[in-house]
């Protein structure tokens, strides 16, 4: 290609250069050799590394026409309707980008996308070193050339001096001087060593044309869908009968527009293509007259000259050069297609999240509210065919006896329908499996989700790129985005936990029904029966009593309709939420794997300087040897003097290896992710989290149940007898309630709830209390006074009694309102509440709470006995074997041992506290061999980050301890800043991972409770 | 006559200005029998507060919650009350003193006063709260707490909280 233009001006500088014929023609060859290696290079070049973007571009613009090319006639056909269309355009779009996907995906995937430049390169280099061998290793001429005797810059006083002389010697006796140079030298000062240099500019450009290219396709692929999205826009704008005419003109548009687009796109690559051959024939022509100008002055006239050789290490050293920069550029083109790649694999799963979604929650959900809207129809037929037989008595001259007879039948019958239909129906719907075990089938799709997706990203953040062309690129690692790894643990931690009660709220639909039933039954088995006995019994008129129940029933019908109103509106809500949780996966989760990318960074740039640190210690260590042994070899001498160092500190060293298990959210989430690979699914679901529902597994609560038992056996002494069960998060008291519920409360007239956010205000909670008592008081007096009248006696469980108080001006109030409460109702009501430790030390010392409770219940801290009862009565309900592994291999020591030492460790490590040792537990299971669960030795999680957290930062965790989790409002108020403020803040610890959101709650991370409230008990901010 | 003039006139120029620093160096040794205080002790003297960084010859170094080094001459700690965090939770005691607007009703701006200090998430939980109204210099009538700040070194932001929400308290609707 080029030998036709550089030859010329190469031939003229030959002509004049080297006159000798003879080395000329040697010279020629060389040059001919090395122009026809240039055309070879250049093609394979261009060919093997600019082809990448090339093809891509190529391919995208024939995937486009074949996707989108028909879509000018498919508008106009007469028969198309807008849906057609719409259909049409959205799957070309989700063809197209998954084409462009996984064309990304290849190219984010490789080790380096310039490796065939590389090739090429490295052919170029071996090529050269063979023209450079084969040339002869020495020449003897009788050269004309005068240059020869011109002293040249490096020579020394006495060549100099020489070649005087055998100039003057040449000029006055006309006298030659044969000379002698090494072709091979020549050619490889040249060829081998100066070349390297210059083919860095074309290394440079080469990557850079690439990644400007690279960049142009992703602009295209924007373009793209910018454009069929306005023309999906356009369809909605048109509505069902679009003006067919704008939209063809439209869709034509669109398609000269993009095909401008590619052909400016092509006329750039044609311009990096000519630059790049330009610039390569620039560089070899220059070095080959450099070449050139060095024949006709190599070589001695008998005279020492100095050697042209370059050190080999120099060549190797600009080849390397050569080779680094195209690695380089490739580490960018990765980078920057991974992080684009990785949004579109986002977005992608997002979709398949939501898919999954409908496939599961959404279509239960929905089959839910289809079967509970039978159940209430055939309820209300059945209760409106009651009332239409009551109103025909009402309006009927028929005697007594039959009105009674007939009003008992329609009794008997509605009651049975009720008792023996509609509440077995729902039975049934409640243990139905799909329900049950919903959450099982969503995490196995899940599962299936995360194992789909690309394992890590090789990533570069858009800041990093360079911006303008001419920039050399930087050196560094590309980060690695673990997407797999966030994608599996927010999948199976975070969002499954979000979910998790999915199939409570569904659960909950039923029973909100079937308290409606139950309701139901009562009111019209009272008012109908009423009617029966009355009539039997005291002898009144039909006319006077069927009104009544007639209007009973009716209010009856009212309630339970009430109850499936809330039916209703619990099965929108399931709905509502987990849309929501959906809706902005993608841009969380890439946010989430960003933020584990930089960790893992750090993560290693602190293993790097440890490693340099132990490096240097072992050093230290063997200089130590050294001092005792001997004086050290040369080799082995440290470069710090021991003394610097003490030796302690490399146990600070070696302790602080472990730091990449420091802990934050993400990595918590990790650790809950790599449970999922070791434990049995079976198995953690048995130890699971969440308070336990019946008491089998409950242990070393027997002496909290003795005291609610003697607080029953007090309070049916009509004696003041509250209880309040005091404990921190995660220790059990939830549990400890759920088994009393079982075993000490059964039978007595109960009712639960637990307040589930912060509440405030009076009228709330009065309603709250009016809907639980089943009364009508307007004020907490008032109702004081209607639980007085009534004589009623019962028990009220109220969980979380913490959130009827804010630490902030007012928050306070309602609270005392309520203990006064607690005071006035406890002959009627045996109330059992449960609080937050911190809470209760706080609102005990400002409030003195303790004086309004009889009974207080520390779920505090187990022994280490009764944590072990807790967890080997869960282990032994699995039915796996147990098998307790050594610290060191091969260890000899007997089971009851290893045993005895790990739960002595895990006692430690939780504090006595369940959840934690639950967490600690699955965490040591090193793996199932058949049905043996081996548990290794157990490792503390370092958690010394906490330690360093500003005192100010304490005081934030301190608040959202008290109050078992805070809004950012609530959060601002307690502090009196502004609401901005207060989210920074909140945003703060939850990037720490100290804090997690629960809707628009801030918790404690729970794993991280215990620790954390250990710190600030440190810290004096908790008792 | 000349030469004692001049005798007395150089001593009372070296112990006029020297007197300041003696005084200095004589309250340290004191401190040398009797110290008020230790090196890492968190103390209020006067109206600074900090944590003792060190006790030169001349001045004392306290480190304030804010970050600032600030040299209390011995002199001046000599003369005042020192002020020492007792409990060993790391708690220091704050005393409060409001004074009652003439428009406030005092057992409204006690209660303001009692809960400003229980709603300050500075609040120490190991100390007691005690607030009580008392007749001040000027005629008028004040308010007095005593409570406690969990770490001295917040001591700022405590009295700040306390004071914010007892002004908002009185400025709710209704509280005069």
């Amino acid at each position: 290609m080029s030998s036709a233009t550089a030859p010329q001006q190469i031939e003229a500088v030959l002509q004049t250069e080297l006159p000798d014929e003879e080395l000329r023609g040697e010279i020629h060859s060389l040059i001919k050799q090395v122009i026809s290696l240039q055309d070879e290079f250049e093609e394979s070049l261009l060919d093997r590394e600019l082809w990448t973007s090339v093809d891509l571009l190529q391919n995208v613009g024939i995937q486009h026409r074949q996707i989108f090319g028909g879509l000018d006639d498919k508008v106009r056909e007469t028969e198309v309707t807008a849906d057609e269309l719409k259909q049409f355009v959205r799957q070309g779009r989700t063809n197209f980008s998954e084409w462009l996907f996984n064309r990304f995906k290849t190219i984010a995937t490789q080790d380096s996308p310039t490796q065939g430049a590389v090739r090429a390169f490295d052919e170029l280099f071996s090529r050269v070193d063979e023209i450079c061998a084969s040339q002869p290793e020495e020449r003897m001429i009788v050269s004309r050339e005068p240059g020869l005797l011109i002293g040249a810059g490096d020579d020394s006083v006495y060549v100099r001096t020489g070649k005087f002389i055998k100039r003057l010697l040449r000029h006055l006796g006309k006298r030659r001087f044969p000379r002698r140079f090494s072709p091979r030298e020549l050619a490889l000062y040249h060829l081998g060593g100066q070349l390297g240099g210059r083919l860095l500019r074309i290394a440079q450009m080469l990557g850079e044309a690439e990644f400007f290219l690279l960049r142009r396709v992703k602009g295209l692929y924007e373009e793209v869908e910018q454009a069929y999205n306005g023309f999906l826009d356009l369809l909605d704008r048109e509505g069902d009968q679009p003006d067919v005419e704008e939209l063809a003109s439209r869709a034509s548009l669109i398609g000269t527009e993009l095909a401008e687009s590619f052909r400016l796109v092509g006329a750039e690559v044609m311009k990096y293509y000519d630059e790049i051959r330009r610039l390569l024939e620039s560089e070899i022509r220059g070095e080959l007259i450099s070449l050139i100008a060095g024949a006709s002055r190599a070589g001695t006239v008998q005279l020492p000259a100095a050697r042209l050789r370059l050190p080999q290490g120099e060549v190797e050293r600009r080849r390397r050069s050569v080779r680094e920069r195209l690695k380089l550029w490739g580490r960018y083109q990765a980078g920057f297609i991974g992080s684009y790649t990785m949004g579109l694999e986002m977005v992608r799963l997002q979709n398949q999240l939501r898919h999954a979604v409908d496939e599961t929650v959404l279509k239960v959900n929905s089959r839910l509210c289809r079967q509970l809207e039978e159940q209430f129809q055939m309820v209300r037929e059945k209760v409106e065919a009651a009332a239409g037989l009551l109103r025909e008595a009402r309006d009927s001259d028929a005697g007594v006896e039959k009105v009674r007879g007939g009003i008992e039948k329609e009794r008997t019958s509605l009651l049975e329908f009720l008792t023996q239909e509609v509440q077995e129906n729902l039975r049934s719907i409640e243990g139905s499996a799909e329900i049950n075990q919903l959450i099982d089938l969503l995490m196995e799709r899940f599962r299936k989700l995360a194992d789909g997706t690309v394992e890590s990203f090789q990533i570069v953040e858009e800041e990093d790129l360079p911006g303008r062309e001419g920039e050399v690129p930087e050196e560094g690692e590309l980060k690695i985005a673990p997407v797999r790894a966030v994608v599996r643990t927010y999948l199976e931690g975070g969002l499954t936990h979000r979910l998790g009660d999915i199939n409570g709220i569904m659960l909950g639909q039923v029973r909100e029904l079937e308290t409606g039933i139950e309701e139901l039954l009562q009111s019209a088995g009272f008012s109908l029966g009423n009617v029966v006995v009355e009539l039997r019994e005291v002898g009144k008129s039909p006319t006077d009593l069927v009104p009544v129940a007639l209007s009973r029933l009716q209010r009856a019908l009212e309630g339970f309709q009430g109850h499936y109103q809330k039916v209703l509106e619990g099965n929108q809500e399931t709905e509502e939420r987990v849309v929501k949780e959906v809706a902005d996966t993608a841009r969380l989760l890439r946010q989430l794997v960003l933020e584990e990318t930089v960790r893992e960074m750090r993560r290693k740039i602190d293993n790097r300087d440890e490693g340099a640190v132990r490096r240097r210690l072992r050093g230290l260590r063997q200089k130590s040897l050294h001092r005792e042994k001997g004086p050290p070899d040369e080799e082995e001498k440290p470069s710090e003097p021991m003394e610097l160092i003490p030796p302690q500190e490399e146990e600070v060293v070696e302790g602080e290896a472990g730091r990449s298990e420091a802990l934050d959210y993400e990595g918590i989430l990790d650790l809950e992710g790599e449970l999922s690979q070791r434990v049995p699914f079976a198995y953690r679901r048995l130890f699971r989290t969440t308070p336990l529902e019946v008491s089998e597994f409950l242990a070393g609560r027997s002496g909290a149940l003795g005291t609610i038992e003697t607080a029953c056996r007090r309070w049916r002494q009509e004696r003041f007898s509250s209880v309040v069960i005091i404990g921190e998060q995660g220790s059990g008291k939830t549990s400890l309630i759920n088994c009393a519920m079982e075993l000490k409360l059964k039978g007595l007239p109960l009712v639960r709830h637990r307040i589930d956010r912060a509440l405030l205000n009076e009228g709330r909670f009065v309603q709250l209390l009016n809907e639980l008592l089943d009364m009508q008081g307007t004020d907490l007096a008032d109702l004081e006074s209607k639980i007085a009248d009534a004589h009623e006696h019962r028990v009220v469980l109220l969980e979380d009694l913490h959130r009827l108080h804010l630490r902030a001006l007012g928050g306070l109030g309602l609270l005392q309102r309520f203990l006064e409460f607690i005071d006035a109702t406890g002959d009627n009501i045996l109330w059992l509440v449960s609080i937050e430790q911190a809470a209760w030390e706080y609102l005990d010392h400002i409030q003195q709470i303790s004086r309004h409770f009889a009974f207080r219940i520390e779920t505090g801290h187990l022994s280490r006995q009764e944590l072990e009862g807790a967890i080997m009565a869960r282990h032994r309900a699995t039915g796996y074997r147990l098998g307790f592994s050594s610290v060191e291999d091969g260890g000899v020591e007997n089971q009851a041992s290893l045993r005895r030492a790990f739960f002595d460790c895990l006692n430690r490590a939780s504090g006595g506290n369940v959840f934690s040792a639950i967490f600690y537990w699955l965490r040591s299971v090193e793996g199932v061999e058949g049905d043996l669960l081996k548990i290794k030795p157990l490792e503390e999680l370092r958690l010394g980050f906490l330690q360093t957290l500003p005192l100010n930062e304490l005081v934030n965790l301190a608040m959202i301890v008290q109050h078992g989790g805070l809004t950012a409002e609530d959060f601002t108020a307690i502090f009196r800043i502004p609401l901005g403020e207060g989210r920074a803040r909140l945003t703060h610890l939850e990037r720490l991972g100290v804090l997690k959101r629960e809707g628009e709650v801030y918790v404690i991370n729970q794993i991280l409770y215990h620790p954390i409230v250990m710190q600030l008990q440190k810290r004096n901010l908790l008792k | 006559m000349t030469s004692e003039f001049l005798i007395v006139a150089v001593c009372l120029i070296l112990l006029l200005p020297g007197w300041g620093i003696l005084r200095h160096v004589l309250a340290r040794l004191v401190w040398l029998v009797v110290p008020p205080f230790r090196v890492g002790d968190t103390v209020s003297i006067g109206a600074y507060s900090g944590n003792v960084e060190g006790m030169g010859w001349q001045a004392v170094q306290l480190r304030s919650s804010s970050g600032d080094l600030i040299s209390v001459p011995n002199a001046e700690i000599a003369q005042q009350p020192v002020v020492q965090s007792v409990a060993e939770s790391g708690s220091q005691g704050v005393e409060l003193a409001f004074p009652v607007p003439p428009a406030v009703d005092p057992g409204t701006a006690l209660r303001a006063a009692e809960e400003a200090v229980s709603v300050s998430p500075y609040l120490a939980i190991d100390r007691p709260i005690a607030a009580a109204l008392e007749r001040a210099g000027d005629g008028g009538i004040s308010v007095r707490v005593q409570a406690g700040v969990f770490d001295s070194s917040l001591r700022n932001r405590f009295e700040s909280s306390v004071l914010e929400v007892f002004e908002a308290y009185l400025q709710k609707p209704g509280s005069a």
